[in-house]
């Protein structure tokens, strides 16, 4: 299923019509999503309960068609839950391998800090090779798959912090944050008429997985000018460099953020990249992935403003 | 019936015959043609003249009567001049003045300073800009073909300049880069019109979406489009392309410098009001005498330039008549030199107004006639007439004033004549030029040429110089023109504020600019390590002798810092740290409890900077990441 920039943009505009029905004010967040996976990523959501991450999420399963599927992350969460085992069929006196949860396009994997460091590394393994290796079997994920896992940033205690190495398999970190009062007044007013957000059925899908797919196809055809990709090699560096980052962005950060751009471009109608398809991508991308100095932390400092002010001191290549 | 008429008008004929050279000037149709002029041009001094008078329409006011339908003016003339008040609290007055004027001296400040912020902001700006830009090497693809600089839209301040270097471009072949330098060019107009800001970290769809000006947006927004279409997209621009971007950048420049000369228009106009004309309802102004002179068929134009740099003559050439009214052109001394050199040199001038206003050289003195009446007379000498006799033809005038001259010299020849015999204009020759002087302007004002008999009068007095082309002195023409721009400012009345400059400046970096002075960059100082900042952070706690809050505060970091590291479910920060960090856990659970009790407002025992250290070593141990 070949695809034009044009065909892209009007099927990206479709989904995010149809999602907007549902999710009220978080425009942001549906794009981030929208772009994890198309960029064939997968996506980090902080905010506190009740902002909408998981509404989005399932709205998003029932407009692309995708099969979904939850996880409640707790502390007692074991792997073979997550990727699902074999069990003794008495009958046939075989194993059969029962699928888990992670056998889905979308899965939402909620609140995966709270889940022990064995299972979260069963589900990012199963993100990096899309398999699932079970019993010394492996065993291919449907496409597309794409994960989106939710952290709350308040709570701490009893949580097990997702290591750094971890935290770079995500294509892009999204945080969501209060809705504005306008915002908020419709979200309520929706729900006095009679809207449930448990019940998504009156809405409908208005794509395919494989029509998905053909979008994650073409979103890596998207030319990248060489001055484009010197920038984002440039961002990434930056924050190496930076003295308030002790640890800043691998080649893997570089990779994702050209990924994400391809898919901005695309969902413009163009076919090729331009610094304004990278820039409101910089700090999705970036945010989990550079580890603060202690002295910054102290001092109140976040990703975001250091990746702000690496922005702010990189020209953007213009003339040729 | 007198006799004396007919005589002047028998030797009227009888001289025209004879005279060498015609005159150009026609005295018998003057008046006729006044009166059309005033009742054609725009003079409405007589209705509407300004109110109040000024002082130099105020002392033609005698004149006024004598015109027909001239009410306005009489009515003006009537209105009794404002006495200076009297003011019992004239010290208090004076105080005020000088608050008013401190106050003025303040708010001009206040307006240097803030017209300077920014600009000393931007200067600083641009270093900055400029420093990045030349720590950075350019990449090959942003450098285009070698020993070929591209402008660069920062540090071109001139759109019109780089429009041109893109239609240059364009010419030469060059349409990618023609397209890149049009957006350029465009970009620059609209941040001088401060529309966009220009910022080297900003991309084109950046400048798109903050475009204060809606009209400008779409027309940017398509430019850029075309120009990352070829810049990022590697699509090949064509004829087409180039002529469309370039069409949009015009639009986009254009309507700049439009935006911009209009507001300097505006500036210089003032926003107020515009001035109406005034020449014409002034009755001090000369604009029915060149009027006059025009409909008369002579040649009426203003100086090309300063009296005091007027052109010498040259030998034999029969230049036109200057005329300087000394009432309304103020003469500086060099001006006066300059003039009298250029007569000498055979240059012809009317020198009208009060003659203390002269120049010195030329002797005339100031007197008072009788009365106001006045014969104007035209010398005609016969070719035959060996002892220089003239036959002469008068007209009679009545002026506002009984000005009249004292001209001791040789060879004048008197023109104008108050009926008490006393000179109102006379005429002689000074080297190879001519001067003829009036006692004053009236006879050239606009009251004084509405009155019938007058506008003959001055024509026949005119005639004399036999000449047909006149240059009128306007005010500034009197002024010697500076020769140098800080003369200029000096001659402007702007030579206390050109002082001022430089204080000012002084000022203001002691302000501001020193403070950005020290934002250049310096040596990157060697980072402190945390522990040290810890350690630092606590020498200043225990100088200060705030140890209990350097442990409380310290104890709500570890609090947080350590609970995050916590598995949930347990909350006994002590034991964590002992297991973590494999240290004592009666220890821990000690210290921390101290640390708590701290943390929960406890009054200070004494040992707060020990426990702080020993809490540090804890969590350091603790956290340390292996």
């Amino acid at each position: 299923m070949s695809m034009t920039a044009e065909q892209f943009a009007e099927a990206f505009e479709r989904i995010k019509k149809q999602m907007a029905q549902v999710i009220v004010g978080q425009e942001e967040l549906v794009d981030g999503v929208l772009v994890g996976l198309l960029a064939r990523g997968h996506v980090l959501v902080e905010g506190a309960p009740g902002l909408g991450k998981t509404l989005v999420a399932r709205t998003l399963a029932v407009v692309s068609g995708c099969a979904f599927k939850r996880i409640q992350f707790t502390p007692d969460l074991m792997p073979s839950d997550v990727t699902g085992s074999s069990v003794f069929d008495r009958q046939s006196s075989t194993f059969t391998f029962v699928p888990g949860p992670i056998f889905a396009q979308l899965l939402l994997a909620d609140e995966i800090n709270r889940a022990p460091a064995k299972t979260q590394s069963a589900l990012l393994e199963a993100m990096q090779d899309r398999q699932v290796t079970v019993d010394g079997t492996s065993r291919l994920l449907p496409q597309p798959f794409v994960v989106v896992a939710t952290q709350n940033p308040v709570e701490s205690q009893g949580t097990y912090p997702l290591p750094e190495a971890q935290l770079d398999r995500f294509l892009v970190k999204l945080t969501v944050a209060d809705p504005p009062r306008d915002v908020e007044q419709t979200i309520v007013r929706n729900h006095a008429s009679g809207f449930d957000p448990s019940d998504l059925r009156h809405v409908t899908s208005v794509t395919t997985p494989e029509e998905l797919v053909a979008m994650q196809s073409f979103a890596q055809t998207v030319r990248v000018d060489d001055s484009i990709i010197a920038y984002i090699v440039d961002l990434a560096r930056k924050t190496r460099d930076d003295r308030a980052i002790e640890l800043g962005a691998s080649p893997r950060a570089s990779i994702a953020l050209l990924k994400a751009a391809q898919v901005v471009a695309a969902s413009e109608g163009r076919a090729f990249v331009t610094p304004d398809d990278v820039k409101p991508m910089v700090k999705p991308v970036l945010r989990h992935r550079v580890l603060l100095h202690p002295d910054a932390q102290l001092q109140g400092t976040s990703p975001d403003e250091r990746i702000d002010d690496i922005l702010r001191t990189l020209p953007v290549p213009r003339a040729a | 019936m007198s006799m004396r008429p007919l005589l002047s008008a028998l030797i009227a004929v009888a001289a025209c015959a004879v005279v060498t050279p015609a005159s150009a000037l026609d005295p018998s149709t003057a008046d006729a043609q006044a009166k059309q002029a005033l009742a054609e041009g725009p003079y409405t001094f007589c209705k509407h003249p300004p109110k109040p008078l000024p002082a130099h329409a105020e002392a033609l006011c005698d004149l006024a009567k004598e015109i027909p339908s001239c009410e306005g003016l009489v009515k003006a003339c009537e209105v009794p001049k404002e006495e200076p008040s009297t003011w019992r609290w004239g010290w208090l007055r004076t105080l005020l003045e000088a608050f008013a004027q401190i106050g003025v001296w303040l708010l001009v400040a206040a307006i240097v300073v803030l017209l300077a912020i920014p600009l000393v902001q931007g200067i600083v700006r641009a270093r900055r800009d400029k420093k990045v830009a030349d720590a950075r090497p350019t990449p090959a693809g942003e450098s285009g073909a070698p020993g070929e600089p591209l402008a660069d839209v920062l540090s071109e301040t001139d759109a019109e300049h780089l429009l041109r270097q893109a239609e240059g471009l364009a010419a030469q072949g060059k349409l990618d880069r023609a397209l890149f330098v049009f957006l350029q060019a465009s970009l620059r107009a609209l941040d001088d019109r401060g529309a966009i800001r220009l910022e080297r970290h900003r991309t084109h769809g950046e400048y798109v979406r903050a475009c204060a000006d809606a009209a400008a947006k779409r027309t940017l927004r398509e430019l850029v489009r075309d120009v990352d279409r070829v810049r990022f997209g590697g699509a090949r621009p064509d004829d087409a392309g180039v002529a469309r971007a370039r069409e949009r950048a015009v639009a986009l420049v254009r309507v700049a410098t439009l935006a911009l000369v209009a507001s300097l228009a505006l500036g210089v106009a003032g926003c107020g009001e515009a001035k109406r004309y005034i020449g014409g309802a002034d009755p001090a102004d000369n604009g029915l005498f060149v009027d006059l002179l025009k409909r008369q068929g002579a040649r009426v134009t203003g100086l090309e330039t300063s009296l005091a740099t007027l052109p010498f003559p040259a030998p034999g050439d029969v230049g036109p008549v200057v005329v300087v009214d000394a009432e309304r052109v103020p003469l500086a001394d060099e001006t006066r030199e300059h003039l009298l050199a250029w007569v000498d040199r055979g240059g012809v001038l009317v020198l009208a107004g009060d003659p203390d206003h002269w120049p010195k050289e030329l002797g005339a003195k100031k007197t008072k006639a009788a009365s106001r009446d006045v014969r104007a007379m035209e010398l005609v000498r016969s070719e035959d007439a060996e002892d220089g006799e003239a036959l002469v033809v008068d007209e009679p005038a009545v002026l506002a004033r009984p000005t009249a001259l004292e001209l001791p010299l040789k060879g004048l020849d008197v023109v104008a004549r108050f009926d008490d015999g006393k000179i109102y204009a006379g005429m002689w020759r000074r080297g190879e030029g001519t001067v003829l002087g009036f006692a004053n302007d009236d006879l050239f004002t606009n009251v004084g040429l509405a009155r019938p008999g007058n506008p003959r009068a001055l024509v026949r007095i005119l005639s004399n110089l036999h000449r047909d082309a006149f240059m009128v002195a306007r005010a500034e023409d009197g002024v010697v023109p500076p020769s140098n721009p800080l003369g200029a400012l000096v001659e402007a009345g702007l030579g206390k504020a050109l002082a001022h400059c430089p204080f000012a400046i002084a000022l203001l970096f002691a302000a501001a600019g020193a403070r950005f002075g020290r934002a250049r960059p310096s040596p990157v100082p060697a980072r402190r390590a945390f522990s040290e900042h810890v350690e630092a952070t606590g020498a200043l706690y225990a100088r200060t002798k705030v140890a209990a809050h350097a442990l409380r505060t310290y104890a709500r970091y570890a609090d947080g810092h350590v609970r995050a590291l916590m598995p949930r479910g347990t909350g006994d920060v002590g034991a964590f740290l002992a297991a973590r960090g494999n240290l004592p856990e009666a220890e821990c659970v000690r210290v921390w409890r101290r640390a708590e009790a701290s943390l929960a407002g406890a009054e200070p025992a004494g040992d707060e900077l020990t426990v702080l250290k020993d809490l540090s070593k804890m969590v350091s141990q603790a956290t340390r990441r292996d």
